[in-house]
């Protein structure tokens, strides 16, 4: 199982490595959309300071959603889903190292451009801290759930808003804790236990889309 | 038996495409699936490759059922699928070590060289799999046979795309896999005239009209190089062939 999950791993590796073009695509749509609200909102500063959090975050999950297309799409149309199937890879096996791929080559190097983005909305280091741990534990759950959403995408035959009904959900619990984590009260420290709560949601989030994903890949097939 | 396909019903869009349908194929075989579009030979592929799953029967391979094959699977049988599989951003170099990484075959970068030169890729192998045309893509998938150290391939029309001297060769490849004891399952829109030594059976796959089921029609062993006009019916070719000579290997 260990040495299916590292072959796979390797492969989805040696693949995005030569496609540097997904990260280019991923961050320069990031940063032009937040531009697009700093720009829109323009010099009242103190009017943004308090939404930094939830336009960060939703502009990270429509980023996700249309660079997951690039794992996904591209095996399944070019026959390589189907060979890694015939080959005996389990659908987990494959999905969790797609997720962990995308992870790590796009979304990680975007999240140390968080510092860049406390200039533009003008908040302190400290929040900036925070901001960057937010997003570090938020986005393995988005990754996920952007997987399945392009598997849904295929499975559904493009129909994004369909697709976007059915996903839309699994985002919310993530919105919710990665955006307020300075207003929720559980327990004294309200970022640490915002930090647990993300954790918990992605140790949810991780075995729900695994099943889901394995679902509609043999749907796919049939 | 190498193969064995026994009882099997599969149904893809609320359509059965096979119902209680046999095959056996042994050692050496090399058996050619013909039909017109749409009759099932890819399925026929995908559901010995354990892509589809069978709603009735079992499929056994080296005796073993394949819904207990896993991760061994790949040591047992090479299917090339009728999409290549070839990464376009890679070159034809990367894209085999990829497959030969996943499919679990170690081959040292002189087997590589080798292997790049049957196809006569050796000069092209560190060019970018978008820049190839679809009978070079079509022979960089082939030369994964190379690679693999498994005793059944199952082809998925091989020969489209292909030159005459690529498909001489592939012709070869799979005579030479079949003297070597290996077995081979393809498909193909016409008949591909092998070796007459060699085992080769024509597996003519149609559809009845009536009930949408799928029926073996015609099983042939042409190893006695006697000549079958594809699309004749089932009384002709018998007729054609001569009674002995003629071998039923399973009825469906």
């Amino acid at each position: 199982m260990i040495s299916d999950f590292n072959k796979i791993f390797q492969r989805e590796l040696s693949i995005s490595m030569k496609n540097f073009l997904i990260l280019f695509t991923f961050s320069s749509f990031f940063i032009i959309s937040i531009l697009i609200f700093i720009i829109a909102i323009g010099s009242k500063l103190t009017e943004i300071h308090g939404l930094y959090k939830p336009i960060i975050l939703v502009t990270l999950i429509f980023s996700s959603t249309l660079i997951s297309e690039n794992f996904i799409y591209n095996d399944f149309f070019d026959g390589s889903l189907k060979e890694l199937k015939s080959l005996g890879y389990s659908e987990e096996s494959i999905i969790l190292c797609k997720s962990l791929v995308m992870w790590l080559m796009v979304i990680l190097p975007t999240i140390f451009l968080m510092p860049i983005f406390s200039i533009f909305f003008n908040i302190s280091t400290n929040d900036s801290f925070y901001l960057f741990l937010n997003i570090l534990f938020a986005t393995p759950s988005l990754t996920m759930i952007s997987m399945v959403s392009s598997l849904f995408s295929i499975q559904l035959g493009r129909n994004k808003i369909i697709q976007s009904i059915l996903i839309f959900p699994f985002y919310i619990p993530i919105i919710i804790f990665a955006s307020s984590s300075s207003n929720i009260q559980i327990n004294t420290n309200s970022h640490n236990s915002n930090f647990l709560i993300l954790i918990g949601i992605f140790f949810i989030t991780l075995p729900v889309c695994l099943y889901i994903s394995r679902l509609i890949m043999k749907e796919l097939n049939r | 038996m190498v193969l064995e396909i026994i009882s099997v019903c599969l149904k893809r869009n609320k359509r059965i495409i096979f119902d209680n349908f046999n095959l056996k194929l042994c050692k050496s075989q090399i058996m050619i699936l013909i039909g017109d579009n749409g009759v099932g030979k890819t399925s026929l592929l995908d559901l010995i490759s354990g892509i589809l799953q069978p709603e009735k029967g079992y499929i056994k391979i080296n005796n073993v059922l394949c819904e207990d094959l896993n991760s061994s699977k790949r040591q047992l049988f090479t299917y090339l699928p009728h999409k290549d599989a070839l990464k376009e951003n890679l070159t034809i170099e990367e894209n085999l070590e990829i497959w030969s990484k996943i499919t679990s075959t170690n081959n040292d970068k002189r087997k590589f060289d080798n292997i790049f030169r049957y196809f006569q890729l050796d000069t092209i192998k560190k060019n970018l799999v978008r820049n190839l045309s679809q009978g070079q893509r079509k022979k960089v998938s082939l030369t994964k046979l190379l690679l693999t150290n498994t005793n059944l391939w199952l082809l998925d029309e091989p020969f489209n795309g292909l030159d005459k001297t690529s498909l001489l060769k592939t012709k070869k490849l799979i005579e030479d896999h079949s003297k070597k004891g290996g077995t081979i399952l393809l498909t193909n829109h016409i008949n591909i005239n092998f070796k007459n030594s060699l085992k080769t059976s024509l597996f003519n796959l149609k559809i009845n009209s009536n009930k949408r089921e799928m029926y073996l029609t015609d099983i042939i062993d042409i190893a006695h190089n006697k000549k079958i006009h594809i699309g004749a019916s089932y009384s002709e070719e018998i007729e054609n062939i001569g009674i002995n000579n003629f071998s039923l290997l399973m009825v469906c």
